[in-house]
């Protein structure tokens, strides 16, 4: 990475023109006049000088009600038995409940007020959950539109949290594809994606997968120079009739073979993991390795299939008694197999945080 | 295989040249398992058509893997790894110097044949657990596994995972010329084949792969039998089995005088 950020104009036509409708209330005027997507919030973080933070976790799937946040609370509380000092952040924004899973109350200092600036620094939304080693910012008691933040909050929400005192960070993410919830997948060292083995948490994922690979690609300074071929491929109905990754490298390849190495070099980078969640059946567990295989033939990508979960009755009588479910059934199966995938997470991927691979600078 | 590049067999199952049969064999049907009609793994991102395509390559990927003729035809035609056994024919009538004596195999350049196939921690792991799972939690204080956890580095955690097999080298190979029963079982460890998976592909009884193993005359059958056996052996290692037969069989000889060839 040179760091120098080449700004190419496509050659036809408007570049934005119809790509990425925005409708975003709280987008200020100098933003609105370059969209949203075309910033990339990493190129807006400086680094902090000296900071703890080991590494960064993040939760996604598409879907809703895919074991997201159960998950994220699960492994939070699992690295922080370790010894770890965790911060699980509720990234779903406007549909935060990290907490209830967590088994905290209503916390009084959430990501609202450190948009609205009610809080000094983020530290100020840091509360502690009742657990040792854990603490948690919190999304909830949100105003009504902060989950429509601005590339300039989340640019500053991302470096306030690169300089918190702690060895992981946990991103619990929202359901859908919007770019703030991409973006915070891509922040993160290790991006999981969560499904049920039904089909429609598979398209959801799937939709995720492919608009976080896209995202990334389009974010890679190495492939600035074909941008305008990946902001095409987001979109089917492109004129160059680009409809997958592969019909993608096919054209890249076209305009320049270099960077067509450079594709490869940065697909190769994305390595989403992959967790199989409420599994049945043998049947179900196999859904992640032909996942995995799906994935491999199309994104191009290789993917970990770290683990699966068992379906367990226990989460919804956790969920009621609005009680961390590893605390509530420490024996279960179920708890067992999630402290087996953390502690695999944090052996076979734990390393010091590298942003110059994230393109940060 | 990826991005509709020209994708060769191995590349269409998922494997690498050096794949022993039982790696072609489960890869074939995890593919099939994977594009089946019924698969939701396939919902939204691989169409009909293109599932039927992807099957078609898959069974003709097979075909030809799945035939130990037909794959070292591919293999030769398309510059892929082989353990090129023909030239070392030639070699062993004009050099043979005794019984027990044959002669080593050119050093091959290509190191990676005994490389054990790579296989995500998990599969070692994770997901070995079906029964029991809670057993894997041993009672040690979180905080002296904790301090343990920081004080690694990644590196010592990687070397850490699996007991350390000690690979075996082409070179050695290419020297080897007694064949012991220790080396195959390294060999065979080496290439993470368990005993029950050798002796499900050879139709050997485990007994007698121990036996094998430990060089354990006394237990082994006639020489006939025996020399099948090792000939099986080592075509699942994909070892030269006219080099390894003949040595292995000299010393079951000298201890077995009455076997006498």
């Amino acid at each position: 990475m040179d760091g120098s950020v080449k700004k190419t104009l496509p050659p036809f036509g408007d570049p934005n023109a119809g790509w990425f409708p925005l409708s975003d209330s709280l987008v200020s005027d100098k933003e609105r006049t370059s969209p949203d997507s075309q910033i990339n919030p990493f190129d807006l973080i400086t680094t902090p000088a000296y900071r703890h933070i080991k590494q960064v976790w993040a939760i996604g799937g598409g879907k809703g009600g895919i074991g997201k946040s159960l998950i994220a609370s699960s492994l939070a509380i699992s690295a922080s038995r370790l010894g770890n000092k965790v911060i699980a952040v509720d990234l779903d924004l406007g549909g935060a409940n990290l907490h209830t899973t967590l088994g905290m109350d209503l916390p009084k200092h959430t990501l609202s007020d450190f948009f609205s600036c009610r809080v000094n620094s983020l530290e100020g939304c840091v509360i502690p959950s009742g657990i040792a080693n854990l603490e948690i910012i919190s999304g909830a008691h949100d105003a009504v539109g902060v989950a429509n933040i601005s590339v300039s909050q989340k640019a500053r929400l991302l470096e306030a949290m690169l300089a918190l005192n702690a060895d992981y960070l946990i991103f619990d993410l929202g359901a859908g594809t919007t770019f703030n919830t991409v973006d915070f997948f891509l922040f993160s060292d290790i991006g999981i994606v969560t499904l049920l083995p039904e089909p429609t948490s598979i398209e959801n994922a799937y939709r995720f997968i492919r608009s976080a690979y896209y995202r990334f690609l389009r974010q890679s300074h190495r492939l600035s120079e074909v941008r305008h071929l990946v902001d095409m491929a987001m979109d089917s109905n492109n004129p160059l009739g680009i409809r997958s990754p592969s019909d993608l490298f096919r054209e890249v390849n076209k305009a320049s073979p270099e960077c067509g190495i450079n594709l490869k070099l940065e697909i190769g980078r994305f390595r989403p993991k992959l967790i199989v969640n409420q599994a049945r059946t043998q049947t179900d567990i196999d859904i992640g390795y032909s996942v995995k295989t799906v994935c491999k033939k199309y994104f191009g990508i290789e993917m970990d299939y770290i683990g699966y979960l068992d379906y367990d009755s226990a989460v919804w009588q956790s969920i009621r008694r609005k009680r961390p479910l590893m605390l509530e059934f420490p024996n279960s199966r179920l708890v067992s197999s999630l402290e087996r995938v953390s502690h695999e997470l944090i052996k076979h991927y734990g390393h010091q945080r590298n942003d110059a691979l994230m393109g940060i600078k | 295989m990826s991005l509709g590049e020209q994708n060769n067999y191995y590349d269409v199952l998922d494997l690498t040249p050096g794949a022993s049969e039982k790696e072609i064999k489960d890869a074939y049907l995890r593919a099939k398992t994977t594009y089946n009609k019924d698969s939701v793994a396939l919902y939204t991102l691989v169409s009909p058509e293109e599932r039927e395509e992807i099957l078609e390559q898959i069974e003709e990927a097979y075909g030809v893997l799945s035939n130990n003729e037909r794959r070292k035809d591919y293999d030769r035609c398309h510059g892929l790894l082989v353990m090129d056994d023909s030239h070392l024919n030639e070699g062993v009538a004009n050099d043979i110097v005794s019984i027990d004596r044959v002669p080593p195999m050119e050093v091959l350049t290509s190191e990676d044949i005994l490389i054990p196939p790579a296989t995500d921690f998990i599969e070692n792991s994770a997901f070995s657990e079906s029964s029991g799972p809670s057993t894997r939690m041993e009672p040690v204080s979180r905080e002296s596994t904790a301090a343990h956890e920081r004080a690694r580095t990644p590196q010592d955690v990687q070397s850490s995972q699996t007991p350390v097999i000690e690979p075996v080298s082409a070179e050695e190979l290419a020297r080897e010329i007694e064949w012991r029963g220790s080396l195959l079982r390294r060999i065979r460890e080496s290439r993470r084949i368990s005993v029950e998976e050798m002796s499900t592909a050879t139709k050997i009884s485990k007994s007698y792969l121990v036996a094998i193993e430990a060089e354990n005359f006394a237990k082994l059958p006639a020489a006939v039998f025996l020399r099948g056996f090792v000939t099986q052996i080592s075509k699942i290692l994909r070892l030269p089995p006219e080099r390894v037969a003949p040595a292995y069989l000299a010393r079951y000889y000298l201890s077995r005088p009455d076997q006498h060839s």
